[in-house]
């Protein structure tokens, strides 16, 4: 067994952070209506004198434009949750700590290449997700959170990978990264009982008698002579995911970075659940009652953060922000089994058809719908059925086109490429139809007589026919009676 | 310089001598008439815009571009940005496209289909890409500006695909950064192609052809057996001499 620990330092600051530009102060304070008091302040606010401590309007007094948030556990846990969520494509075993993950990743290490990339990766892709944790690895998760803990303040400190020597390199850690009462700690200080290793070498008896229990429980869990069963995370059914933005954002390319950490989020569950999805939606709240939503659609299903990106790139090109924005949500309901498309090294079939799929993708999320059509041939004798606009651009089935009884290839070739929406009435003058001039016909009558079945029946004599400017049209003759229309031309 | 050093030189592009052809990189995309290929500076149509201008719709201006569309289709896709009518989807299946890698743009903003033109030009997936100025025109008389032109030249570059843009006749006279800009008019003894602007060439060609498929010469030189001004019967059995269906709308 392997635990790797993943801890949020001063998760209040973490959670309001996200979403948040660089240069901005920024303070969390407690919930007393009286007179909070600052709990943690980010670089710029530190800078300037503020620490935590201190009453919030001291605080707001030092600096000009410090943004207050008030801290809010539902929030910590929701990011939290985000967190586990996201790791959980790592291995199966995530656990939640009251600031941090912890996840087994002993049977994943050969899938990601040793402990010391699978490390790096999990630290590079929560900066992704807005969050800058502490990591460390042991044998046990006690251990490992306290390796976590004690790299806050010693950042050179190494974790343990082997059980045996766990026990020495647990005895220098400090007794107050506990989370045992302050009195125990300062007692045990007193007595000149600071590390770890010291509590050990006390007679056991002497410190359950003094102290209770729960001091040599812990050691116990950390050194692994005592198992420590953890309840694992389980991912929620669907997907859900909101950052309040500490400051309103009131430009959209701004806003692209905290939907950047939401979809990496959703890459993080998608691949830790195996599926894709093909349908999103971005809700950008901007105050009460007023919110404006992003629907994305994917020709197949996806799961990569970047493709969603792009998508979402194209169509907020074309929004216009009416109102600041002040929270963004992503949520995802239905998912799809996900296959990833295998990479070959010279591009073939595959991968172009992959390539076209995404430039559909791209053209639907820039273009408002149903303006964006493919086409195809309709199983009818009415040229205005037999030629079919269909929005969804992905072909589902390879359609056959009837292949032509080889005596009518001459009809198969007299049809005109360009068909006008609504065939045009034509002026009749000398007996012959006008358009652009006289109309002179080339070919003898067909005749296309349908639809007699349902309400649209059609009887017309179709011609070829050229005018003096040149232009080759299809016009035809109604049997009804008897005008000319233009229904065509041959471009 | 001997004459031996200069026609290296000429050879590795680094010279070029006025009047000679400039030997393009990469081959265009054949456009199935020799009399055309011959007087294209590329052998076919360049990856780059080809402007095409001409005033009526149905001259034969698609059917000159349709062989080399089928050969495009064949692997990769092909985009219509706002055409003036609506594509009639057996005449382009039967001219060998593949209608599941062709996609038409309705009435969009002149940005909008600008912007989706070198999206696809610059994908990869697209072989061709055909705008017509007409459906992004947003008022009459709004042209497309060069700059943006020549952004979709180079997006063409970058993802070597033909950009085919038609426009008026009146625009031969205002400057453009078009590779090629062809004149489109009908005359009796067939379709007379001007090209009055090639990238690396001088001067200006003219060249008549007829672009329409010998299919449909076949079908417009088409007499049946017997004058079927008599017959009220449907052309199909007058070919094939059997009885007709009892189909009569009458």
């Amino acid at each position: 067994m392997l635990w790797i620990a993943m801890l949020l330092p001063e998760l209040p600051l973490q959670v309001s952070h996200r979403g948040l530009l660089p240069d901005l102060p920024l303070v969390v304070c407690d919930h007393q209506t009286q007179r909070p008091l600052v709990l943690c302040a980010n670089p710029l606010a530190r800078n300037a004198g503020i620490v935590p401590g201190m009453a919030v309007a001291a605080a707001r007094a030092l600096v000009d434009g410090l943004i207050v948030q008030e801290q809010d556990p539902a929030r910590e846990q929701a990011a939290l949750h985000a967190l586990a969520g996201w790791a959980l494509q790592f291995t199966p075993t995530v656990t939640l700590e009251p600031d941090g993950v912890l996840l087994e990743v002993q049977p994943s290490l050969r899938l990601f290449g040793g402990l010391a990339r699978l490390g790096k990766r999990l630290e590079q892709g929560a900066a992704q997700l807005g969050f800058a944790v502490s990591i460390s690895v042991a044998p046990t998760p006690l251990a490992a959170r306290l390796f976590a803990l004690a790299r806050l303040s010693q950042p050179a400190l190494r974790g343990s990978t082997a059980l045996p020597r766990l026990a020495a390199k647990l005895a220098p850690l400090p007794l107050a990264l506990f989370d045992w009462l302050p009195e125990t700690v300062a007692t045990l200080a007193q007595l000149g009982v600071t590390t770890i290793g010291q509590l050990r070498d006390l007679p056991r008896d002497g410190v359950i008698h003094r102290f209770g229990r729960q001091p040599l429980d812990d050691l116990d869990r950390a050194d692994g002579s005592v198992p420590d069963p953890r309840v694992t995370f389980a991912p929620p059914p669907r997907f859900y995911s909101r950052i309040e933005l500490a400051a309103e954002l009131d430009r959209l390319d701004w806003v692209l970075l905290p939907v950047q950490q939401l979809l990496a989020e959703l890459e993080g569950y998608l691949r830790a659940r195996q599926h894709g999805t093909q349908a999103l939606r971005l809700v950008f709240e901007q105050g009460r009652d007023r919110q404006f939503t992003v629907d994305i659609a994917l020709g197949a299903p996806g799961c990569r953060a970047d493709d969603f990106m792009r998508l979402v790139r194209e169509r907020l090109d074309r929004c216009v922000l009416e109102a600041p924005v002040q929270a963004i949500a992503l949520a995802v309901d239905a998912l799809q089994p996900y296959v990833p498309p295998n990479r070959l090294l010279v591009a073939d079939a595959a991968s172009q058809s992959l390539a076209w799929r995404q430039l559909c993708d791209r053209l639907t999320a820039r273009l408002p719908a149903e303006q964006v059509y493919r086409l195809t041939v309709g199983n009818d004798h009415r040229p205005e059925r037999a030629s079919c606009r269909h929005t969804d651009l992905q072909a589902t089935t390879r359609q056959r086109v009837s292949v032509p009884v080889s005596d009518i290839d001459v009809l198969s070739a007299s049809r005109p490429t360009w068909l006008l929406p609504s065939p045009r009435p034509l002026p009749v003058a000398g007996g012959q139809p006008q358009f652009g001039g006289h109309l002179t016909l080339l070919t003898e009558p067909e005749r296309i007589e349908a639809g007699w079945w349902d309400d649209d029946p059609v009887s017309r004599d179709y011609y070829i026919a050229r005018n003096p400017r040149g232009q080759l049209c299809w016009v035809y003759r109604d049997h009804a009676a008897g005008h000319w229309y233009l229904h065509g031309l041959f471009g | 310089m001997s004459d031996s050093v200069f026609d290296a030189l000429c050879e590795q592009l680094a010279v070029w001598k006025g009047g000679h052809p400039v030997p393009q990189r990469v081959p265009g995309l054949s456009t199935r008439f020799t009399s055309l290929d011959e007087a294209l500076p590329a052998g076919g149509w360049p990856s780059a815009i080809t402007e095409l201008l001409t005033d009526c719709t149905g001259i034969g201006e698609l059917s000159l571009l349709l062989p080399a569309l089928a050969e495009v289709s064949r692997d990769r896709g092909i985009v219509l940005v706002t055409p003036p009518w609506q594509p009639y989807a057996p005449a382009w299946a039967d001219a060998g496209i593949d209608l599941d890698r062709l996609l038409i743009l309705l009435s969009c903003a002149m940005r909008d289909g600008l912007a989706c033109a070198e999206m696809s030009l610059r994908s990869g997936a697209c072989g061709a890409v055909l705008i017509w100025e007409s459906g992004l025109q947003a008022l009459p008389g709004q042209t497309i500006p060069n700059l943006a032109l020549r952004r979709l030249q180079l997006a063409a570059d970058s993802g070597n695909a033909a950009a085919l843009l038609f426009r008026a006749r009146r625009q031969s006279v205002q400057p453009s950064p078009a590779a090629v800009r062809i004149q489109l008019q009908r005359r009796a003894a067939g379709l007379e192609v001007t090209l009055f602007k090639r990238r690396g060439r001088s001067g200006t060609q003219q060249v008549t052809l007829d672009p329409y498929p010998a299919s449909l010469q076949t079908a417009l030189s088409y007499r049946p057996r017997q004058p079927l001004h008599r017959f009220p019967w449907p052309l199909q059995q007058a070919i094939r001499g059997t009885s007709p269906s009892s189909l009569s709308a009458r």
